[in-house]
């Protein structure tokens, strides 16, 4: 198939994706504060900072907003138009992707999306945004899920779809591991004031915004930072741990490329492969050991590298002609163009 | 039934051909049992193309090209509603001697004459007249010539050549359908029904299996008292129904040929031919 | 009935009734089953059909609006009906003329037959804005030049229909016709029963056919791409409707590269050689080393390709010429000198500013008359005489005498009327008619085309750019 429609694929699911993992991610927080009896604006913003900075966005968030309120985060994360990863920005982004690729996608795959861009501009949108935000939120999840559900009943599972798949596995992998982030930048807890520290609360928080708290409650364990990490890390079956995405990944690329599995042709599947055997073999252990924060950065890294490797390989490389991927911000104009530079960015 | 033909005809010279000059037989003019719905003849190197009508009132092109060319291609698109055929009662038990009627012994007298390609040989009258000695009516004198011929030739494209004279084919048995209606014309002639060439098409089902149908074909006229021109395909052994697309007709070959011309060359000329016969 | 009570079909030709208020007979049989529907049932479902269009994202761009806006090309659910013997004439009037063009086409970019023969004087090819002499002496694929032809025929208030103009470049449209079509049938499911409407969906398959007996590699099963120039296009979304319809890759020209006169695009699996490109962009910039410069939407080297023969256009390189308003003159003499014929659809009136007579006859007419830019279109470089200010006139009488080559002139037609809803009444607003023309080994028109109507009341311009919209089109059996 054509690179650049590979390419596109590839970003219309990883925006589609991102802005479901956002829209779980503010609700549960949002939810969360309703557990907290008040909070002044210093505490909130060490409520809020925390899921601004794993985010990787808080330059963005600083020149455009002065303080760090709920009102000011959850617009930057949820509808400003400004900020290039906010859900509604991601969304318009996804549509626009699809646009330029229409004529790969069943009719009903692009109505969906199209009807969840138009609803993300919509006055409904808007009003219910202001009035019920879980509301708002579950709408766009919803039609998120549509979307995929839809296109895993719709798409021939060809280079396609494999190149959909990774999009999806790769940004999933990389939101989960932010949401664990979150802990890392959290205030120490101030004398009596255990509620915003790393506690059951926030790690509750940590697998709802994952949509693992079902899940999780079936391995009947108890809530704490090793159980929730070795879950949503490590587990084998459950579909947004790393894990399991990583291996996705990797049968994606073998398909890809008819390599067999276990050894490799391309320098995205070596990563890929070596970083699947981390994740099979390794534990919480290590993780530990290493730091959370700094475990979960490398797992970062080696994710971009693996998309850029991607990029090298099926879209730079037919040509043979070197385009600099500067690292320069997504835009809405920019959308329909090459495009898999712009990740690398993020970080 | 309403039908659409395709036809090209393409000529590669060899080495560049000059002053061509060629007279075309491809649009349908209308007749009793066919009405023309559309006709488009496209020329290729284009160039002035005129339309005329000739002494048979077919219609005719006529085009030149004076430059050094390649290659000339020719196409005809037509498409035609076509009536099924009636025949009355009085028409088939009609026998030769109406034909001493002066109102249409003026019409009839070319195609009782010998022309072209067509003689009224001792051997080929003999023949007639043993197939149709006991045959009183015209209609089933024609129809016996028709269905001897079928019997007694065999189709065999290679053979025979556009100037194969009906004396030869008639010695040799065998030949295409331009053969088989010289024959037709010439043993009709000799017992004294008028009969005339008609070129055209045969549209045969999706499928060819009559053979003709991805040619262009040619079967016989008879005139039949009261019904006008009845065509018989001895090549086929049937009457030229609503399958058939009938272009011109003339006293033989020579009046109704399809394509013909002449150019200045040295090289040896390929041609090719297609023909597409659709029911629309 | 009742929505069509009070209707008024006005001075001018209605498609549905005549002058004397009687429902053309053709026509019916559809309006006994809209009669049926109430007001609110009709209007529950005209905007059940335009929600068809924003969720399918059948939209266009307004170009130079930031917000990037896309609107919905209006769609009025009340189809134009033609019956059986029409369409057929329209048929034969139609491919006689694309077969004409197409050897006019040829001959000037080969011996220019026509031109020594004097039947068209050769200042005006020479003088052609979009003639290419560069491309004298190329051979192209199966001799065709316009594979695809959009010719807009106006019906005037005599009923009869004349060829307005022939757009043998890119015209575009055709999936608004194949859409209007599915829009209509989700709509009023009910009205198509036993109407006997021809079916439109061949459209795709034709277009595919076409481009297929077209590629210069015949013995192998050819690739065939779209090029489009991208999704900021107005077309863009016709562009992907089509190459879906058809199964093809739909490229941009970044994904296209020429290495060595053969066409290649960039895939996951390297470099696949395209042998058919059924391009969506204007010669002007499909090859930057050839034509313009600052073009980035097209394909550096095409052009070596394509004489090479490597790869062929749909449509080939120089139409344009075809398209000049005033070539457009000549196209019934070009009919009669190619094919020996008749036309069978007529030109409406044309004056030449460039003949003398004719000019005269111009400036002293000018309110009057319709006057255009040989080489614009949309409705765009037009003089409307009769509602043109004198100062407009005035402005347009200097033009003309500076460039008489680059205009002419027409008698105003008065464009039939179709009933059209308007707002809370069914009121007659004048449409024209873009059939799709297919040249391939064949000629294939899809039955009734694209019919565009002006939705302004007593306006003549129907073009989308220009408040237009559209109606599904009938051919009865």
């Amino acid at each position: 198939m054509l690179s650049r429609v590979a390419n596109t694929l590839y970003w219309m699911v990883r925006y589609v994706e991102r802005a479901d993992n956002l829209a779980r991610l503010i609700d549960v927080n949002q939810q969360l504060l309703l557990d907290f009896e008040s909070l002044d604006s210093e505490r909130l913003r060490g409520f809020w900072q925390p899921i601004i900075l794993s985010t990787g966005d808080e330059d963005a968030f600083a020149k455009l907003y002065d303080t760090t309120g709920s009102a000011e985060v959850i617009r930057f994360l949820t509808n400003d138009p400004k900020n290039p990863n906010s859900i509604t920005s991601c969304i318009a982004l996804a549509r626009e992707n699809a646009r330029t690729v229409r004529d790969q996608l069943s009719d009903e795959l692009w109505e969906e999306l199209n009807s969840l861009y138009l609803f993300s501009r919509s006055d409904e949108a808007q009003s219910l945004f202001d009035a019920d935000p879980p509301r708002y939120y579950e709408n766009i999840r919803r039609s998120a899920m549509t979307f995929l559900g839809i296109a895993a009943s719709t798409t021939s599972r060809n280079e396609a779809w494999e190149f959909m798949d990774l999009g999806r596995h790769l940004e999933r992998a990389d939101k989960t591991t932010r949401f664990l982030d979150v802990s890392s930048y959290l205030p120490a807890a101030a004398e009596g004031q255990d509620a915003i520290s790393p506690g059951v609360l926030h790690w509750t928080a940590t697998l709802r915004s994952c949509g693992a708290m079902g899940a999780f409650r079936a391995t009947r364990r108890d809530i704490t930072a090793e159980t929730v990490v070795d879950f949503l890390i490590f587990s084998k079956d459950f579909p947004r741990s790393v894990r399991y995405c990583m291996e996705k990944v990797d049968i994606s690329l073998h398909l890809i490329s008819g390599t067999p599995r276990g050894s490799f042709s391309n320098e995205a599947e070596r990563e890929s492969g070596r970083l699947l055997s981390d994740l099979n073999y390794g534990s919480t252990k290590d993780v530990f050991e290493t730091g959370l924060h700094e475990y979960l950065d490398a797992l970062q890294g080696r994710f971009n590298h693996i998309g850029g490797e991607i990029f090298e390989t099926y879209v730079l490389m037919p040509e043979r002609v070197q385009i600099s991927p500067g690292p320069k911000p997504p835009t809405l104009s920019d959308a329909a163009v090459w495009r898999m530079e712009q990740q690398q960015s993020a970080s | 039934m309403r039908l659409s033909v395709f036809h090209r005809t393409t000529f590669n010279y060899g080495s560049p051909a000059t002053n061509s000059i060629n007279t075309l037989h491809l649009e349908p003019r209308t007749f009793p049992y066919q009405k023309t719905l559309g006709a488009l003849i496209r020329v290729m190197p284009a160039t002035r193309v005129r339309r005329f009508t000739d002494l048979f009132q077919n219609i005719t092109h006529h085009f030149e090209l004076t430059g050094p060319h390649a290659r000339l291609d020719i196409e005809s698109r037509i498409r035609v509603h076509n009536l099924p055929l009636d025949i009355s009662d009085e028409s088939r038990a009609a026998t030769v001697s109406k034909f001493g009627d002066t109102s249409i012994r003026e019409q009839i007298w070319p195609y009782l004459q010998d022309s072209r390609w067509v003689s009224r040989h001792p051997e080929v009258w003999r023949e007639a007249l043993d197939i149709t000695r006991d045959v009183p009516a015209v209609f089933d004198q024609a129809t016996a010539l028709m269905q001897w011929i079928h019997r007694e030739f065999r189709y065999e494209p290679g053979v025979t050549n556009v100037n194969t004279h009906l004396e030869e084919a008639f010695r040799m048995r065998h030949g295409v359908c331009q053969d088989f209606t010289h024959v037709m014309l010439g043993l009709c002639r000799s017992v004294g029904i008028p009969a005339r060439y008609a070129s055209g098409y045969l549209y045969n089902g999706p499928r060819d299996s009559l053979v003709g149908a991805q040619a262009s074909h040619a079967w016989s006229e008879v005139y039949l008292p009261g019904a006008g021109w009845i065509g018989f395909d001895p090549t086929n052994n049937t009457l030229a129904d609503e399958r058939y697309v009938k272009i011109s007709v003339g006293r033989d070959y020579e009046d109704v040929a399809p394509v013909r011309g002449n150019y200045q060359g040295t090289g040896h000329c390929r041609m090719e031919v297609e023909v597409a016969v659709e029911k629309i | 009935m009742e929505m069509f009570k009070g209707y008024d079909p006005g001075r001018f030709y209605d498609e549905m009734f005549g002058g004397d208020g009687s429902v053309r007979k053709h026509c019916a049989p559809l309006l006994k089953k809209f009669g049926k529907l109430d007001q609110r049932d009709f209007l529950a479902r005209k905007a059940n059909s335009e929600l068809y269009f924003l969720r399918q994202g059948i939209t266009f761009n307004v170009y130079h609006d930031d917000r990037g806006t896309e609107r919905i090309f209006p769609f009025d659910p009340i189809p134009r009906v033609m019956p059986a013997a029409e369409w057929e004439h329209l048929e034969a009037g139609l491919t006689q003329r694309i077969v004409a063009l197409n050897l006019f086409l040829h001959d000037i970019y080969h011996d220019q037959q026509i031109l020594k023969d004097e039947v068209i004087p050769r200042f005006y090819i020479e003088q052609a804005k979009h003639y290419r002499p560069e491309f004298r002496g190329v051979d192209v694929a199966a001799d065709t030049y316009i594979h695809i032809c959009g010719s807009d025929l106006i019906r005037g208030g005599d009923g009869v229909y004349y060829v307005l103009e022939d757009n043998g470049r890119c015209p575009s449209g055709a999936s608004y016709l194949l859409e209007n079509r599915n829009a209509l049938k989700r709509a009023f499911p009910g009205i198509f029963e036993s109407l006997g409407v021809r079916p439109v969906d061949s459209y795709p398959r034709d277009l595919l056919n076409m481009l297929h007996h077209i590629s210069p590699r015949q013995d192998k099963d050819p690739v065939c791409v779209l090029l489009t120039p991208g999704c900021y296009n107005s077309a863009y979304f016709e562009h992907c409707y089509l190459a879906r319809e058809m199964g093809i890759d739909i490229v941009e020209g970044k994904d296209l590269v020429v290495v060595d006169k053969f066409v290649y695009m960039r895939t996951t699996r390297g470099l696949l050689r395209v042998d058919v490109i059924y391009r969506r962009i204007d010669d002007d910039f499909i090859d930057p080393v050839v034509f313009r410069k600052d073009s980035v939407l097209g394909v550096p080297g095409l052009m070596n390709a394509y004489k090479a023969g490597n790869v062929s256009l749909a449509n080939a390189v120089g139409t344009g010429v075809a398209d000049d308003k005033v070539i457009y003159y000549f196209v019934p003499r070009m009919i009669e000198y190619y094919l020996g014929q008749e036309p069978i659809l007529p030109n409406v009136p044309t004056y030449l500013a460039s003949e003398a007579e004719d000019m005269k006859y111009i400036l002293k007419n000018l309110p009057e008359l319709v006057v255009k830019a040989a080489n614009e279109s949309g409705g765009y470089g037009m003089l409307m005489g009769p509602t043109a200010s004198k100062d407009e006139i005035e402005a347009f009488r200097e033009r003309i005498v500076a460039d008489p080559r680059n205009y002419i002139a027409q008698p105003v037609i008065s464009l039939s009327t179709s009933p059209t809803w308007c707002e809370g009444a069914m009121e007659g607003r004048h449409i024209d008619l873009r059939p799709y023309i297919i040249y391939g080994k064949d000629v294939k028109i899809v039955p009734g085309g694209l019919t565009r109507v002006a939705l302004t009341k007593d306006s003549l311009i129907v073009n989308s750019s220009q408040g237009g919209g559209s109606k599904d089109t009938w051919v009865l059996r």
